[in-house]
């Protein structure tokens, strides 16, 4: 196709991404890319040295994964890194289609990575799941709440007409309870 | 958020010369480059390891992609716009040297064919 008949980039892409080559060199080379401009990124304003330290790494190595010419990395030093940015790591493979929404979606925000501490989320979430706990748990002892004088009362009133149910026997509720009154004798 | 756009040079009849450099390469070549520049858009600073100023003319810098062992070195420069980066033209690094020779100079001519008219420069990634 000639270079002046324009084509979209996803359209390209798809394009290219019939090639063996083309897909391989991809993976490889949105992970270079991703774990070198990442790296820079979660390291911001500190230098190569400090963040070195802290990984117990030297100034150097940081240096080199931080060049998305490198890709030389072992998955033992990005568990490192991980580490000592505080970050998760994912490592796994994904169909095609997962790669391509990746590049497609390729933004700042989708690189960058909050460190455990400033992920907001996460403790909403914690919030959340605490408050979910509490609601059920208040709910069951509502119940109980609800129930337990029912119970009593069914009891107290069977205990005083003679007929004390046995323990076989439901207990009616209130709604039953009026459902069998004989319509003459209402109110 | 994308901080940079980039966009290559096409010529008068609508070549665009910097697809046709990257369709010249190896596949796997072609995947680097085109990844390569996907990530620098998200970034809000170049420099090195990812880009370089040449020596020779002041406004061109060159994009340093690696890939096997050849180094790739697509020159450009920044504007005219706010956060566009103009793709002039491709190129090779063997021994220190550009191949085409002629790279930057030829980029430096094109940079002001841009800078005069902007109908030379088109997106590289038509994102709709």
């Amino acid at each position: 196709m000639p270079s002046n008949i324009s084509m979209t980039y996803k359209e390209e892409l798809l394009l290219n991404l019939q090639d063996k080559e083309y897909r391989e060199s991809f993976v490889a080379s949105h992970i270079n890319n991703g774990i070198a401009f990442q790296i820079r990124m979660l390291r911001g304003s500190l230098t190569q040295e400090e963040i070195g330290k802290r990984a117990g790494m030297k100034q150097e190595a940081i240096c080199r994964l931080e060049n998305p010419n490198y890709g030389s990395f072992t998955l033992k030093t990005l568990k490192q890194i991980a580490a000592t940015f505080d970050v998760g790591l994912i490592v796994r493979f994904v169909p095609f289609s997962d790669l391509l929404k990746w590049d497609l979606n390729l933004s700042n925000e989708t690189l960058k990575v909050q460190s455990f501490d400033k992920e907001p989320s996460l403790k909403e979430e914690k919030q959340e799941a605490q408050k979910e706990k509490f609601g059920i748990l208040l709910r069951k002892t509502t119940d109980v709440q609800t129930k337990l004088p029912l119970l009593f009362l069914a009891h107290n009133a069977s205990k005083a007409s003679g007929q004390e149910r046995s323990p076989q026997e439901s207990v009616p509720t209130p709604l039953q309870e009026r459902i069998n009154i004989p319509f003459g004798q209402a109110g | 958020m994308k901080y940079w756009t980039i966009k290559t040079f096409v010529t008068d009849s609508g070549r665009n010369v910097i697809k046709e450099w990257v369709k010249d390469q190896p596949k796997g070549a072609q995947a680097e480059i085109n990844t390569r520049l996907r990530f620098l858009e998200t970034q809000e600073t170049w420099g090195r390891p990812y880009s370089a100023k040449l020596k020779v003319y002041d406004h061109i810098h060159e994009i340093r992609i690696k890939w096997e062992r050849n180094q790739y070195r697509p020159l450009g420069f920044v504007g005219p716009r706010v956060g566009e980066f103009i793709l002039l033209i491709g190129a090779v690094e063997k021994d220190s040297k550009f191949e085409p020779k002629n790279a930057p100079s030829t980029a430096e001519e094109r940079r002001k064919l841009v800078l005069k008219d902007e109908k030379y420069a088109v997106k590289y990634f038509d994102d709709l």
